[in-house]
């Protein structure tokens, strides 16, 4: 199985008292396929990803067989599908597989909010979506963990799940105020536990990251550099000494700041990103230090050296830099001369005026010409008559809007190529 | 370019240079020349880095015969780095044009958790244990071991770099700690002992303050360096603190329990060798008649941590009768530990000078002053004699001798304070005694007598005779630089009132006031809204910024901060915080914009530059000073003022400012940047408290920007957004006054020009 692919055997009804035909079903990035028997080579039928609205199915322990109902829009002749799984353990996986790729699907159009932490809290009166719930899922890998362990194989109620860390939130944001309430909460339900502290994967993610961080700003390569460290040594400071006791007592609570800190994360690293590194925990799959650290390190040697130069005191690069003072009036023409072009194209009036268009298309065939050329040849001798392609194609779009004194002013601008 | 200053021929790595670098390495020549110390202020963003190495390596090559060695400390690793990038690029330039005879060698130095290349060493979890995990692979009775019995696991690594014996050379050129350790990979040679041999033969060597001010560190690492050196401490601005740093400790309950531990395992281990290996502690008792307790040259790998004393207090002497028995002296410690446990039980702060404290564990535990100050010798020889690898489990009873020698051996510039609880949750007891020292001095003293010429730079010296005091020495040079500028590239504000026209200040009666909250919280959202790419906040301590995050949060202002740009906050917790700064940058990068939350004093103030696009603003909320209730900090004002005559007031503000000009100081790399400074809170507009900045960032505080409201602010900053959008000669020449000068310019102008950069 690839990994944005997966096959399963199942029964596909018509309705629900269809004793249903056997095939494969395959699910992949962008669509459902189902394949008959026999050889499961016939294709019955196949639906986007696009089209699928939402999915039911039944709950383990209902005496009912393992059935997957996806419901579509309109555009697909079928409204509803129905798929009888062979087991629920199959089903599970099929619906996981469905909604993470749903999820991926409908973050393919919209990022993140930046303030989404607030979109997650229980005060905020809204209605608890599919949306809020992968909203959480990125930002507390733990409590997805948490989610898959108990109710996906059906431990526990989704209801019951969702109230419960709720409730957590609310003890968390006054724990402040009530530690001990808090913890004592903690320590009598494991669950709840999850859901008040410190995300144990996030942490483990951060310990991987920093390693590739930029060493301008690696703070903890200065961590306990004074050669050996020495507790206590230096003078005594309440806060920062109890924050290192702290950090011995294994698990704190979360904070806002972490919160804070985490959602930027998420927000910059797309939600598709955090799926694929929480589908690589899942399969136990470790970044090797090595694999990349070579690139990495060379990266970040780069990056140093750019930052250290002065900028100001070299001369000036041999790359032109972007010119924004000539003459609006350059600008200005070669505007109007585009418009030109336009209308010209709509109206196709004057003779002598239409042939110029042809001859700048003739260039733009050229041009792609000698891309193709390029494509196939590779980069050795190609750029030459490219170049005097590209010249031509600008100077008859200059000719058409009639400018005869300065044909190639914006060519000039342009660095010589020798 | 290259030129000439009097008799050097000066190698500069780009074809310009600003005028005020120009007149900081006149400046610095002249300390060199005359074999002292200088003291030298110049704004940040204006190369200082690279002025310094690029003429004191100049320098270096102008006297082939007498070469310096130039020693480099920065306070953080990534500053080593930096410092090491801008080395090589100068390296590059010098063996460009002078070929093999510029060719040097430099190094950067660290511990071993960032040199150690051994996979099985740093596979250790805990982050302490690099060392004890090293020596316990190295230590010599460990290596003696495994000779006989290939069971004993011992670092190939080492061993390799122990064979290849003093042959060892590394070729010439700059290598970062990265580059060291593919060395070290490469060769088969453990880098951390490459790079503590080469200490002596580098002709640079870039590593941490505390390498050389901390005399348990420097005993080890610095001990050979000669005498015809330069030292620079980059960043020098909280150098005073580092020094009085280096010579305190602190004991807590958990100390003194682990202290016990440790002496009981240390009792155990002698018994067990005085049934198996009686003639080793015999042997340990005659050498302790003979002489010194640190019987002669240890192997590289057994030097422990040094005396914490400085060198020159250090008694050469034989180490008293009463503790040269190891029963003897487990039998001292045990009756310190003592003492120590029921002074701990005060219910009230205790402050009392290093004699009182003395005299009273005399008469208390019938431990004399002399005894004392030989506890970490005797304390160290008994260590090696037992044979204690994992060091990390005896962290304890070494606190405990550090702390014995130190308050036996200063009876001035320290005090001792036992405080039963944190002044700010007094109902949780957390006992803690303290030994601080007060006077930056001290620890200092033995680099300025030691070195030829010391140089204490940063952007921040303000005011510039207040270090000479509080160091105690004589600069051949103090001098602070201005910015010559093309055009107007900061542009500092003082903000007084929100735009409630109320006034905004942190001062203790006004902090938990909400309007004032309000009115910062509306500050930056005004400010987001209009400031492209990345946006600073500093606050006055991680408990402020706390709660007023929590309040700005609840309130909803943070959530429409965050519709503009996303934020981040600084944690006490170092990875996180190296992460969210990662991210932050990430988010400038791509043109989302950010926010970030710190703390002044904190570990960003401190190193993390905010230049470009990272920082295009930074705000400054409140006055960062210090928690003024501390005792430490109280026991250190009265020691400033009757040793050295300095007005509590005028410490308080100045060391505020040093910090708040630091903070500011961020946004600003080069020339070509720009960035805002928003000081808000109205106690800045008090000449008394603005005075106190450095001389560059006041030249370009207005007066009609000494007293702003928000709208006011966000108006001069449209405008200057707007300004240095426009495009601008880089030279200066528009405004009749250079600003970078060619070649042809430093031959034309001689010296005249430096002059005009001096305030």
């Amino acid at each position: 199985m690839s990994k944005g692919e997966l096959i399963k055997f199942a029964r596909y009804k018509a309705s629900v008292i269809d004793p249903g035909t056997l095939g494969l079903l395959t699910i992949t990035e962008n669509k459902i396929e189902f394949c008959a028997d026999p050889k499961y080579a016939t294709k019955l039928f196949e639906v986007g990803l696009e089209h699928i609205k939402g999915h039911q199915h039944t709950k383990e322990g209902s005496h009912k067989p393992a059935w997957l109902n996806l419901n579509t829009d309109k555009d697909v002749t079928r409204t509803r599908y129905i798929f009888e799984l062979y087991s629920y353990p199959d089903l599970h996986e099929c619906v996981e597989f469905l909604r993470k790729l749903l999820l991926e699907f409908s973050c393919r159009k919209v990022g993140y909010k930046s303030s989404m932490i607030f979109d997650t809290k229980p005060s905020r009166k809204v209605t608890f979506t599919e949306e809020i719930k992968h909203r959480i899922f990125a930002l507390r890998p733990a409590v997805h963990q948490a989610y898959l362990n108990s109710v996906v194989p059906g431990k526990t109620k989704e209801h019951d799940f969702w109230r419960k860390y709720f409730n957590a939130e609310q003890v968390r944001m006054y724990s402040a105020k009530n530690v001990v309430a808090a913890e004592a909460e903690a320590t009598e339900d494991e669950e709840k536990a999850v859901f008040l502290k410190d995300d144990e994967l996030v942490a483990r993610e951060a310990r991987r990251k920093i390693r590739r961080v930029d060493p301008t700003l690696d703070m903890v390569a200065d961590q306990r550099d004074d050669h050996t460290h020495l507790p206590l040594h230096g003078i005594f400071h309440h806060d920062i000494n109890d924050e290192e006791v702290q950090n011995n007592n294994q698990k704190r609570w979360r904070t806002l700041r972490q919160d804070v800190n985490r959602q930027g994360a998420v927000v910059l690293q797309g939600i598709r990103a955090v799926e694929e590194e929480f589908t690589r925990r899942r399969s136990k799959q470790e970044y090797s230090d090595d694999e990349s650290s070579d690139v990495q390190q060379e990266k970040r040697l780069d990056r140093i050296s750019w930052i250290t130069e002065i900028e100001d005191l070299e001369e000036p690069h041999s790359v032109a830099p972007l010119c924004f003072d000539t003459d609006l009036w350059d600008y200005s023409e070669l505007a109007s001369a585009n418009a030109g072009l336009k209308t010209l194209d709509d109206s196709s009036t004057g003779s002598e005026q239409n042939k110029k268009v042809v001859t700048a298309q003739e260039a733009y065939g050229s041009l792609r010409e000698s891309i193709s050329e390029i494509k196939s040849i590779g980069l050795s001798n190609a750029t030459v008559g490219l170049k005097f392609n590209v010249e031509d194609f600008l100077k008859e779009v200059g000719k058409t809007s009639g400018i005869k004194d300065r044909p190639a002013t914006d060519m000039d601008m342009l660095p010589k190529t020798k | 370019m290259k030129f000439q200053m009097d008799d050097v021929t000066v190698y500069f790595p780009y074809d310009h240079i600003y005028p005020e670098q120009y007149a900081y390495m006149l400046e610095l020549k002249r300390a060199l020349d005359a074999r002292g110390h200088c003291l030298l202020e110049m704004p940040t963003g204006t190369g200082k880095t690279i002025a310094l190495l690029s003429l004191i390596t100049s320098y270096s090559l102008s006297k082939p015969y007498n070469p310096v060695k130039l020693i480099y400390c920065t306070r953080t690793v990534h500053e080593m780095e930096k410092t090491l990038a801008e080395l090589k690029l100068l390296h590059k330039y010098q063996v460009q044009h002078l070929g093999k005879q510029a060719e040097i060698l430099a190094i950067g130095l660290s511990s071993r958790k960032n040199l150690c290349v051994n996979p099985n060493v740093l596979a250790a979890e805990n982050r302490d244990s690099v060392d004890a995990a090293c020596r316990k692979l190295t230590a010599s009775w460990v290596r003696a071991a495994a000779i006989g019995n290939p069971n004993v696991p011992s670092c190939e690594f080492f061993e390799q770099f122990e064979r290849a014996g003093q042959g060892i050379v590394l070729p010439s050129g700059v290598y970062t700690l990265q580059d060291l350790r593919a060395f070290g990979k490469a060769e088969g040679w453990c880098p951390y002992f490459l790079a503590r041999r080469m200490v002596e033969a580098a002709n640079v060597v870039v590593y941490s303050y505390q390498y050389l001010l901390d005399p348990k560190v420097a005993g080890i690492i610095s001990k050979e360096l000669q005498k015809e050196s330069v030292v620079v401490f980059d960043e020098a601005h909280n150098i005073d603190n580092v020094c009085i740093e280096a010579l305190s400790v602190s004991v807590r309950r958990q100390t003194l329990e682990g202290a016990r531990r440790n002496l009981s395992k240390m009792q155990q281990d002698i018994e067990r060798f005085k049934a198996t290996d009686a003639g080793r502690l015999r042997q340990e008792y005659n050498r302790l008649v003979e002489g010194l307790a640190q019987g002669g040259n240890l192997p590289i790998t057994d030097a422990w941590l040094q005396n914490p004393a400085l060198p020159d207090d250090i008694l050469k002497e034989a180490v008293p009768g009463n503790i040269r028995k190891a029963d003897h002296f487990l039998h001292v410690l045990r009756r310190l530990v003592q003492y120590l446990e029921g002074r701990l039980e005060t219910e009230n702060v205790e402050k009392e000078l290093p004699v009182g404290f003395v005299n009273s564990i005399n008469t208390q535990a019938g431990i004399d002053q002399k005894t004392l100050k030989f506890c970490y010798d005797r304390l160290h020889s008994l260590m090696m004699t037992l044979e204690i690898t994992d060091t990390d489990e005896f962290l304890h009873i070494q606190t405990i001798c550090d702390f014995a020698t130190l308050v036996g051996t200063y009876a001035r510039g320290f005090s001792i304070i036992i405080e039963p609880f944190d002044e700010r949750m007094p109902h949780i007891p957390d006992p803690v005694l303290q030994l601080s020292c007060h006077d930056a001095s001290l620890a200092i003293k033995p680099v300025f007598d030691r070195f030829q010429s010391v140089v204490i730079t940063s952007g921040t010296l303000s005011p510039i005779d207040l270090y000479p005091r509080l160091l105690n020495f004589n600069p051949v040079v103090s001098r602070s630089f201005t910015m010559s500028l093309t055009r107007e590239c900061i542009c500092p504000m003082v903000l007084t009132r929100g735009s409630d026209q109320l006034p905004v200040s942190t001062k203790f009666d006004m902090r938990s006031d909400l309007g004032v909250v309000r009115n910062y919280g509306r500050l930056l959202l005004e400010m987001v809204s209009v400031v492209p790419d990345g946006v600073v906040c500093f606050f006055v301590s991680y408990s402020y910024m706390d709660g007023i995050v929590n309040s700005w949060n609840e309130s909803g202002i943070l959530k429409e901060i965050m519709q503009h740009k996303l934020v981040f906050i600084e944690t006490q917790d170092v990875v996180e915080t190296t992460l969210a700064l990662d991210n932050y940058r990430k988010a400038c990068d791509c043109g989302r914009g950010a926010v970030f939350f710190s703390v002044a004093r904190g570990k960003v103030a401190e190193g993390i530059d905010f230049d470009r696009h990272y920082g295009r603003l930074v705000i400054m909320y409140g006055v960062p000073f210090q928690y003024t209730l501390s005792k430490i900090l109280l026991a250190r004002l009265e020691y400033l003022r009757e040793t050295f005559q300095i007005k509590e007031g005028d410490f308080l503000t100045f060391d505020a400012l040093r910090q708040a000009a630091q903070c500011v100081g961020r946004v600003i790399r080069s020339k070509a940047d720009y960035g805002m400074m928003i000081f808000a809170d109205k106690r800045y507009s008090r000449h008394d408290k603005r005075s106190k900045l450095p001389g560059w960032i006041l030249s370009h505080l207005r007066d009609a920007h000494l007293n702003l409201s928000t709208d006011m602010a966000l108006h001069i900053a449209r405008e200057f957004l707007r300004k240095m959008a426009q495009p601008y000669d880089r030279t200066g020449g528009s405004s009749g006054r250079k600003t970078l000068l060619s070649q042809d310019d430093l031959e034309r102008m001689g010296q005249g020009i430096t002059h005009e950069m001096l305030f």
